[in-house]
């Protein structure tokens, strides 16, 4: 994108947002919001993230105001907007599959926002060749969206946001119908062009990559509620429960079940299947709720890099390599457990290698557990033993 | 298509579409011998004969068109026809938009309303509606048949319109609500430039039937400067002409049929032209 300046710091105000006690009922029953509450701060890019029917689109069209709450509120800048008209909140949108106006030119659909707010001619002209010259556009003006391939037809659907200069952008999974390679630059085109507008920014997504790399918080949601919000590294290390660590990284964490026991020293005894994982002093610094815990069943998240590959014996958990797949650099190595800690139940967990490290498919090893790298839940809420830092 | 050349080739052909040449035989036949019958003079004309006159005339046409009137008739036709196809379509896109995009009480009743008066014949309400015209004192002046016919083709034409609409991405108008965009706008800039080409079609339906329709005008506008070519056609039966004069017959039904033929051929080009450059999809 170019260098120009969009939209100015000028005229428009960013705001910040909140969604609180959200409830979304739809007619025929189903419940997409039980209870959000969000706060985006002002010029922040908040991601939310989540399967699909996990309720981040309803909530995003809540905000808009496509959407109207069955309970709770939606606050703009601090004043109470929920009554009002999607026009009124003053935000910008961008959709899934663009919503490009087919009738109209790339120039008109630019302009479509602004005349509709009876911006003057000129400002209007100025605001669009700004944004057009930003977004590479200029040349695409007379062009109708029909004639534009799926990156330019991204790039009006920003450029039509951007340049009615709002007051929060909204976007519903705007690179979802990119293929791979353009919608990793339009990422980082997309993130750095909303920290040089400092604009309040809700991005929704169902890829969990996306979001740890664009977000400076996501919220990961599910079954119609906030799991978490944290910052990417937050999410990452600290779980607030089970699903979050289950869908967070790549490849995510896998959960194992376990009982936690007493040990010599103080330390604490994590046995899984047929296995185990010693925390000793340090470990158990960082998680004093696990002393609470001892004696209890539990769930062990181990995340990608939280485990060692040894010959079968050792301490270790013995498993079968079902799958290694190569990514270049690294491998991921798939090894399923011979005792997943549950009678009848399989177990797998997923590792990431150097490449040298590999086992090959077939071979028979002891998954060692790294202490410092395990998180605990509750076996049956699901929510962390140790509760993160930041809600 | 074409498979093989010469005229072994043709004769193939012709087998293969000799179902289709017989079909199209028996639709094209009746307005073959229409076309023949309205050059022959009266008293040539011979019912049996399937060949053209080897004297053909204009006479008829020259009698029809100035002498019954079928001039005046044919102007009558058209304003009838426009007009009511007019006011019929743009009042069913206002209509069918709202149906699309509000959410009011009764919504879904209102429409299966309007739907099941399509299932309502112009002739159960024609004394009611000839009682409401005289009432107002409207019989025999432009307004009765036009406001009848429009009414008549509204359903339909709503009908039409509205599951056109109903199928036009509904983020369009999401995305225009954001943009600050009001019901209006969104009508007239978005719903209406990308409904061009059902527009296109209930107008065209709605003025062949309007054109086609005996009973409106023939109720409401009997005055004799306000008939149509379907009344004029059906005046011009025995009872008119005296000894049925076929040849005369046929070259008013002739006449009366051009504009119809003449509205499809180019109608059929504005509705393709209209679905290569309306939607995306």
């Amino acid at each position: 994108m170019g260098s120009s300046r969009v939209a100015s710091g000028d005229g428009s105000a960013v705001a910040s947002l909140a969604l609180t006690g959200a409830h979304k009922v739809f007619p025929g029953g189903t419940q997409a919001l039980r209870g959000v509450d969000l706060e985006v701060a002002d010029g922040e890019l908040m991601v939310l993230v989540g399967p699909s029917g996990c309720g981040k689109t309803t909530a995003l069209r809540a905000i808009a105001g496509l959407e109207p709450l069955t309970a709770g509120r939606v606050e703009i800048g601090g004043a109470d907007v929920s009554e009002l008209e999607p026009a009124a909140r003053d935000v910008a949108m961008v959709f899934q599959n663009y919503a490009l106006y087919p009738n109209m030119t790339v120039a008109r659909n630019l302009a479509f926002g602004l005349r509709a707010r009876r911006v003057a001619r000129e400002e209007r002209d100025r605001r669009v060749l700004e944004v057009a010259r930003a977004l590479e556009l200029e040349e695409l003006l007379d062009r109708r969206p029909r004639q534009l391939s799926g990156g330019q037809r991204q790039r009006v659907a920003m450029g039509r946001a951007i340049v009615r200069e709002p007051r929060a952008f909204l976007m519903d999974e705007p690179l979802s119908n990119l293929d791979a390679r353009l919608r990793v630059q339009t990422r980082g085109e997309i993130v750095r062009l909303q920290a040089r507008l400092g604009a309040t920014t809700v991005y929704v997504t169902h890829d969990q990559v996306e979001a740890l790399t664009m977000g400076s918080r996501v919220a990961v949601m599910d079954g119609g509620r906030i799991r978490q919000v944290d910052t990417p590294a937050g999410l990452y290390d600290r779980p607030a429960d089970t699903f979050v660590a289950g869908f967070v990284g790549s490849p995510p964490a896998s959960l194992l079940r376990g009982r936690l026991g007493p040990c010599a020293d103080g330390a604490i005894v994590c046995a899984v299947g047929d296995g185990a994982a010693t925390l000793g002093a340090p470990a158990l610094a960082a998680r004093p709720a696990l002393r609470a815990a001892v004696g209890r069943e539990v769930v062990v998240g181990v995340p990608a890099d939280g485990f060692t590959l040894g010959p079968p014996g050792g301490g270790g958990l013995s498993g079968t390599v079902a799958l290694a797949e190569l990514l270049g650099a690294e491998t991921l190595v798939h090894v399923e457990l011979t005792d997943a800690g549950q009678a009848g139940a399989r177990a797998t967990v997923v590792g990431r290698f150097g490449r040298g490290g590999a086992a090959a498919v077939g071979d028979p090893v002891s998954v060692v557990l790294d202490p410092e790298r395990l998180d605990f839940f509750d076996a049956e809420s699901g929510l962390a033993l140790e509760r993160p830092a930041v809600r | 298509m074409r498979r093989a050349s010469g005229w072994r080739g043709a004769l193939a052909a012709i087998a293969d579409h000799g179902f289709l040449l017989a079909l199209a035989a028996v639709c094209l036949l009746p307005l073959y011998v229409m076309l023949v019958a309205s050059f022959e003079r009266a008293t040539d004309f011979d019912g049996a004969a399937l060949l053209p006159s080897l004297s053909p005339t204009l006479e008829n046409y020259r009698a029809v068109w100035t002498e019954l009137g079928f001039d005046r008739m044919f102007v009558n036709s058209t304003v009838l026809s426009l007009s009511s196809a007019a006011i019929a379509t743009s009042l069913a896109a206002g209509a069918a938009f709202g149906f699309v995009r509000l959410r009011f009480a009764g919504r879904g009743l209102l429409l299966a309303g309007v739907i099941a008066t399509m299932a309502i014949p112009a002739i159960v309400v024609i004394v009611p509606l000839s009682v409401v015209m005289t009432e107002l004192g409207l019989v025999d002046r432009l307004p009765s048949a036009i406001l009848a016919e429009a009414g008549l083709l509204l359903p339909f034409a709503i009908f039409l319109l509205y599951t056109y609409m109903r199928d036009l991405p509904v983020e369009l108008f999401e995305a225009a609500e954001v943009d600050g965009a009001s019901r209006r706008r969104q009508f007239f800039e978005i719903a209406l430039p990308l409904a061009r080409p059902a527009l296109a079609t209930t107008f065209l339906v709605s003025a062949i039937y309007a054109w086609n329709d005996l009973l409106i005008p023939l109720v409401l506008w009997q005055a004799e400067a306000l008939t149509t070519l379907m009344v004029g056609l059906a005046l011009l039966g025995p009872s008119r002409a005296g000894t049925q004069n076929v040849p005369l017959l046929m070259a008013g039904a002739t006449i009366s049929i051009l504009p119809l033929a003449a509205a499809f051929a180019l109608a059929r080009r504005a509705i393709v032209r209209g679905l290569v450059e309306g939607g995306e999809r």
